[in-house]
C-alpha cells in the first residue's frame, strides 16, 4: 500500500508517456507530435533554412554543387554520372521522401502498415494486381542491364544516404502523424512507384460492363451503340499519313467472347479514368515567329500535394538537362535540352483483359488451357495491418495472369468448379527498362536519338511528343502494344482457347509516328491514335475528341506562334461538346412553358461556349449534360449493375440523327413512352432543381463555374488540413484547360527551341517542397490558376551568374 | 527558483534529447528542491507548460508557414463547432493539457518518491 501511495504518480507519469508516445488509433502519436521540441512545429521552415550548406557523403566521388533558384529548384552540378544520380536521390528525397515511400506502399499493397485497417481493401486490390511480383522481377531483370543497374543503385544510394542521417524531429511532418519512420531505399521501389504510373494509366478496364451489356442486349446493340470509331475525331496521326511498312497477319476465332454468365458480373474493376489524360502539341518552325518549333506538354492527373512532379536540372559531362521527375525515380520524365524537347500523354490503348477460367475443383489447382488440365501457381499474401495483426489472401495465376475477381458463384462451366477471371495487363510486363527511354531522351540531340530512345519503352503506352531545334517535330504513340484481332479484349474472352491469347506485339516500328507533317504541327489528347486505316487494332474506346478538336483548329489557325500562343491554348476554356450539342437542344428548350427554367435556357441562349470561372452557363451545361446522359442512358444501362453508358459521341449522334430512338423512353414509366424533348426538357429542370438545392438561387456568384466546381488539390494521405480547396478557375472535362473537381493539369510547359540556347516555361499546381511546413509546399498554385507560366532558369554551367539563384549545397566526398 | 531550474535545464534537456526528457529532469529537480507533493505538481507543470508553450510561440511566430493552423485542420476537418475555435487556442490547449499533465506528474512523483525513501 505504501509503495502504492508514493509511486502512483510516477505510474501516472510513466503511463501518459508510454500512451502518448505511440499512435493510438486513428490518433496520432499526441505527446511526441505536439512537443515542440520534436512534434510538427520543428517543420517550421522560414528564410533560415535555405542557406548555403556543405555535406559530406560516403557514397559520392566528386564535389556535386546543387544550386537552389529562387522557386527552389535544384540544379545539379556533378563530374560524373554516378554522382549526378546519387545527388538527384538525395535532395528529391530531401524534398519528398514521405511521398516516395507513399506511392510505393499504394503499389505495393502495403498501406495496412501505415494507416491501419480501413486500407485493407484497397491494398488487397492491389495485390491481386499482382504489381509488387512484377517489379520485383524487373528489379531483378535490371541488375543485368549496365546502365539502368548504375543509374538505379547511384540514385538508391543518395536516398539512402539522406534516410541514414534524418532525425526524428526533421522527418516530414506525415510520419510524425502516423507515426513510423522512412525504410532503407532500393532499386524495386523505383519500379514500385513506375508501376504506380503503369497502374494509374493504364489500370482501368470496361470489359465486364460491356460484356454485361452483350448478354443483356446482344452484339447487334453493341454495334450500333458502342462502336469501334466515333463519329467526329481527330486522330493523333494525321488521317491519310500513310503506314509505310506490311502488317502482321492476325487471325480473329470464330468465337470472340466468353460465354456469358447467367448473373450480370459485378468486379470491382475501375473505369478506365476519363479524366487521366494529357495534352501535347508541338508546332513546326513554320507556323513559329523563330522559324523554329515550340512544344508544349499538359499531362491531366490527380492533383495532389505533394505534387507528382519535381522540376530539376541534372547537368554533368555527359548530360544537361531541365524538366519534371517522378518521386522515387532518376532522371526526367518531361523536360528538354539545349537541342530537343519532348513531353508525353497517355495513349489509353486497350492493355488489361480478362480471361474467364474453369477450374478443376474449388481448390482451383489447375483450370482448362487448350483441352489439357493446367496446374495453376499460388501465392499467400500476408497483409500486416498497423495493429500488428495479420491477414492472409491466396493469389492465383494462371498463365494470363493473376485472378483479379473471384466472385464465389457457380460457373456455366461447371457446377460444382468455381469460376474466376484472369487478368492479362501490359503492366505486369517484365521486359525493358523504361528508365532507360528517359535516360537516352535526356541526352537526345536530334530526330534519330528520339527514334532510338522509344525502343526501350514498355508501359505505360505514351505518345511521345518530340521537337528538335534541327526543325523536326514528331509524335509517336508509342510502347509495347498487344497485337490482338479487331476487338479483342473488347469483351471477357474465353481463358481455355489459345487462341484468345494475346498474339504477340505489334512491332516496335509498326506503332504509329508521324514526323513534319504537312499541316506543320503534331499533337495528341488522348483521342485514337489513328483512323480506322490503321492495320492493328489499339481498343474500341479511346477520350472524347473534344479537347483534340479544338487543339487542332487552334494550331491549324496558328501563325508566328510563340511561347505565349501556346500558353493561350493550354488556358483555353472553349467548350467543343457544347457547340456540338447546343444547336439540338435549346430549340427544344424553346418548346417549354415552363416559366421555371426561362431565366437559365436565356443565359444558355446567350453563352459564348466558353468554360470560364465566371460563366453560369458553363455549370448548366456541364452539370446537364451529365443528368441528360443518365435520362437517357440509365434505365437500359444501369450502372449498379455493371453496365456501361454509350460514349458521348454516341449519345450525341443520336440526339442529332435518331430523334426518335427507342432508347429515349424510360423503361421504369410503365404507362408513358418518353420522347426526346421530354428527356431533354426533364432532365434540364431536374439540373436546375438540383443546382438550386445545392447552391441556393442562380445568381452569377453562387453559380458561377468555377464555384460550383471547386477546384480542390487534395492532401496525398488525405490529411483535411493539408490539402488546397475552392481554387478558382475555369476549364472542365472535355476542355483543353482540362481542370475539373479533382484532376487537371499536374505540369505545364512550353518550350521554345532555339540553335543557342532553348527558352523554357513552366509550373506545376503544388510547389518543390513537399514539407507543409514551407512556403514552397504549394507557392505556384494561385499563379497555376491564373494560367501564368514561371519562366524556367535552364543553366548553361554551374559558373552562369543569375538572379534567380538563390543559395548553393556543395556536397564533397566524405574522406 | 524551482521553476526557473526546470525552465533552464529542462529546456536544454528538451532540446537535444526526447520530448519526454523534461519528465526525468522534473522528477529529479522536485526529488531535490521541492517540499510538498502539491507544490512539486503546480510549479513543473507550470514550467512545462511555460517551456512548451513559450517555445511554440516563438517556433510558430518565426515560421513562414503557421503550422499550427494546419493541424488544428487536421484535428478539426474545418467543419463543425470545433473548427470555430480559433486555431492556436485549439492547439495550444492540447499542448498546455500535454504539458500540464507530463510535468505535473513527474514532479509530484520526485517528491513522493523521496518520501518513500526516507
Amino acid at each position: 500500500m505504501r509503495f502504492i501511495k508514493h509511486f502512483w504518480s510516477y505510474l501516472v507519469m510513466v503511463g501518459l508517456i508510454y500512451l502518448l508516445h505511440k499512435p493510438l488509433g486513428m490518433l496520432p502519436p499526441l505527446g511526441r507530435l505536439f512537443s515542440p521540441f520534436e512534434g510538427f512545429l520543428q517543420n517550421s521552415t522560414n528564410k533560415n533554412a535555405l542557406s548555403d550548406e556543405t555535406l559530406d557523403l560516403k557514397g559520392i566521388k566528386e564535389e556535386v554543387k546543387v544550386i537552389y533558384d529562387n522557386n527552389q529548384v535544384p540544379h545539379i552540378f556533378a563530374n560524373n554520372e554516378d554522382d549526378l544520380y546519387f545527388a538527384q536521390g538525395y535532395v528529391m528525397a530531401k524534398d519528398r521522401i514521405w511521398q516516395m515511400e507513399f506511392y510505393t506502399m499504394v503499389a505495393a499493397g502495403r498501406l495496412t502498415e501505415i494507416v491501419g485497417e480501413r486500407a485493407l481493401e484497397y491494398d488487397r486490390y492491389n495485390r491481386r494486381l499482382g504489381m509488387a511480383r512484377a517489379a520485383a522481377k524487373i528489379a531483378e531483370n535490371l541488375k543485368s542491364d549496365p546502365i539502368s543497374s548504375k543509374i538505379l543503385n547511384s540514385y538508391t544510394d543518395g536516398v539512402n544516404s539522406f534516410i541514414a542521417q534524418i532525425e526524428y524531429k526533421n522527418l516530414p511532418v506525415e510520419y510524425k502523424i502516423l507515426g513510423y519512420k522512412p525504410t532503407q531505399w532500393t532499386p524495386y521501389k523505383t519500379i514500385l512507384m513506375l508501376m504506380n504510373m503503369r497502374s494509374t494509366l493504364n489500370g482501368g478496364s470496361d470489359d465486364f460492363r460491356i460484356s454485361n451489356v452483350a448478354n443483356e442486349y446482344g452484339l447487334d446493340t453493341i454495334k450500333d451503340l458502342f462502336t469501334n470509331y466515333p463519329a467526329e475525331e481527330s486522330p493523333i496521326i494525321p488521317v491519310g499519313t500513310p503506314w509505310n511498312f506490311s502488317p502482321i497477319p492476325v487471325k480473329t476465332p470464330t468465337k470472340i467472347m466468353a460465354v456469358g454468365d447467367d448473373n450480370k458480373i459485378i468486379a470491382k474493376i475501375p473505369s478506365p479514368a476519363p479524366e487521366i489524360g494529357s495534352n501535347n502539341w508541338a508546332v513546326g518552325g513554320a507556323k513559329s515567329a523563330t522559324g523554329l518549333p515550340i512544344l508544349s506538354n499538359d499531362p491531366h492527373l490527380g492533383l495532389t500535394l505533394p505534387s507528382i512532379w519535381y522540376q530539376m536540372q541534372l547537368s554533368c559531362p555527359t548530360v544537361n538537362v531541365y524538366g519534371v521527375a517522378l518521386p522515387g525515380c532518376p532522371g526526367i520524365v518531361i523536360g528538354y535540352n539545349k537541342d530537343i524537347a519532348w513531353g508525353v500523354t497517355n495513349v489509353g490503348s486497350d492493355v488489361m483483359d480478362f480471361y474467364k477460367i474453369k477450374f478443376s475443383n474449388t481448390e482451383k489447382t489447375h483450370y482448362m488451357y487448350n483441352n489439357k488440365w493446367t496446374p495453376t501457381t499460388k501465392y499467400v499474401e500476408e497483409f500486416r495491418l498497423k495493429s500488428g495483426l495479420t491477414v492472409k489472401d491466396t493469389l492465383i495465376y494462371t498463365h494470363h495472369g493473376p485472378v483479379v475477381y473471384n466472385e464465389a458463384k457457380e460457373s456455366n462451366f461447371n457446377k460444382n468448379a468455381p469460376a474466376g477471371h484472369a487478368m492479362r495487363w501490359v503492366a505486369l510486363e517484365t521486359s525493358g527498362s523504361d528508365l532507360m527511354i528517359f535516360y537516352y531522351l535526356n541526352r537526345a540531340k536530334n530526330y534519330d536519338d528520339y527514334r532510338k530512345a522509344l525502343t526501350f519503352y514498355t508501359a505505360p503506352a505514351q505518345n511521345f511528343i518530340f521537337a528538335s531545334n534541327q526543325n523536326d517535330i514528331a509524335i509517336t504513340p508509342n510502347g509495347k502494344l498487344p497485337l490482338k484481332w479487331k476487338e479483342q479484349g473488347k469483351y471477357i474472352l474465353d481463358g481455355s482457347m489459345p487462341e484468345h491469347d494475346w498474339q504477340g506485339w505489334i512491332p516496335a516500328e509498326q506503332n504509329p509516328t508521324v514526323k513534319n507533317p504537312p499541316r506543320g504541327f503534331v499533337s495528341s489528347a488522348n483521342q485514337f491514335s489513328t483512323d480506322p486505316t490503321y492495320p492493328y487494332y489499339l481498343g474500341w474506346r479511346f477520350a472524347a475528341p473534344n479537347r483534340a478538336v479544338r487543339i487542332n483548329e487552334r494550331l491549324a489557325a496558328m501563325k508566328n506562334a510563340n511561347a505565349d500562343s501556346l500558353r493561350s491554348i493550354l488556358n483555353d476554356n472553349y467548350n467543343v461538346a457544347a457547340r456540338r450539342i447546343l444547336p439540338t437542344l435549346l430549340p427544344i428548350l424553346e418548346t417549354s412553358k415552363d416559366a421555371s427554367i426561362a431565366p437559365a435556357r436565356e443565359i444558355m441562349k446567350k453563352w459564348n461556349l466558353m468554360n470560364d470561372a465566371d460563366a453560369v452557363a458553363a455549370t448548366i451545361y456541364e452539370r446537364w449534360t451529365k443528368e441528360l446522359s443518365n435520362w437517357i442512358w440509365e434505365d437500359d444501362f444501369p450502372l449498379e449493375q455493371s453496365m456501361l453508358y454509350p460514349t458521348e459521341d454516341r449519345t450525341f449522334e443520336m440526339l442529332k440523327k435518331q430523334a426518335t430512338a427507342k432508347w429515349f423512353d424510360n423503361k421504369k414509366t410503365k404507362d408513358k413512352i418518353e420522347t426526346m424533348n421530354d428527356i431533354v426538357l426533364g432532365s434540364f429542370k431536374a439540373t436546375i432543381d438540383s443546382l438550386t438545392l445545392h447552391n441556393g438561387p442562380m445568381t452569377p456568384e453562387t453559380w458561377a463555374w468555377a464555384k460550383v466546381k471547386n477546384t480542390s488539390i487534395g492532401h496525398l494521405g488525405k490529411i483535411p488540413g493539408f490539402s488546397r480547396t475552392g481554387i478558382i478557375n475555369g476549364g472542365g472535362r472535355g476542355i483543353v484547360n482540362a481542370t475539373s473537381e479533382t484532376h487537371g493539369p499536374s505540369w505545364r510547359m512550353v518550350i521554345e527551341l532555339d540553335k543557342e540556347w532553348p527558352r523554357g516555361y513552366g509550373l506545376y499546381p503544388g510547389g518543390q517542397s513537399g514539407n507543409v511546413g514551407s512556403k514552397y509546399y504549394d507557392n505556384m498554385v494561385d499563379k497555376w490558376a491564373a494560367g501564368k507560366l514561371d519562366t524556367l532558369v535552364f543553366m548553361k554551367n554551374k559558373d552562369e551568374k543569375s538572379s534567380k539563384l538563390t543559395r548553393t549545397i556543395t556536397i564533397n566526398p566524405k574522406k | 527558483m524551482l521553476y526557473l531550474l526546470i525552465l533552464i535545464i529542462g529546456g536544454i534537456a528538451s532540446y537535444f534529447g526526447p520530448w519526454w526528457i523534461i519528465a526525468p529532469v522534473a522528477l529529479a529537480l522536485c526529488w531535490w528542491k521541492a517540499k510538498t507533493p502539491k507544490e512539486a505538481y503546480l510549479v513543473s507543470a507550470a514550467a512545462t507548460v511555460s517551456l512548451w508553450i513559450g517555445y511554440a510561440t516563438f517556433l510558430n511566430a518565426t515560421a513562414d508557414v503557421s503550422l499550427v493552423d494546419k493541424i488544428a485542420e487536421m484535428f478539426t476537418g474545418g467543419v463543425g463547432f470545433l473548427s470555430k475555435i480559433p486555431k492556436i487556442g485549439f492547439v495550444f490547449t492540447i499542448m498546455t493539457i500535454i504539458a500540464t499533465a507530463i510535468g505535473g506528474f513527474a514532479g509530484m512523483s520526485g517528491v513522493q518518491m523521496r518520501k518513500y525513501f526516507k
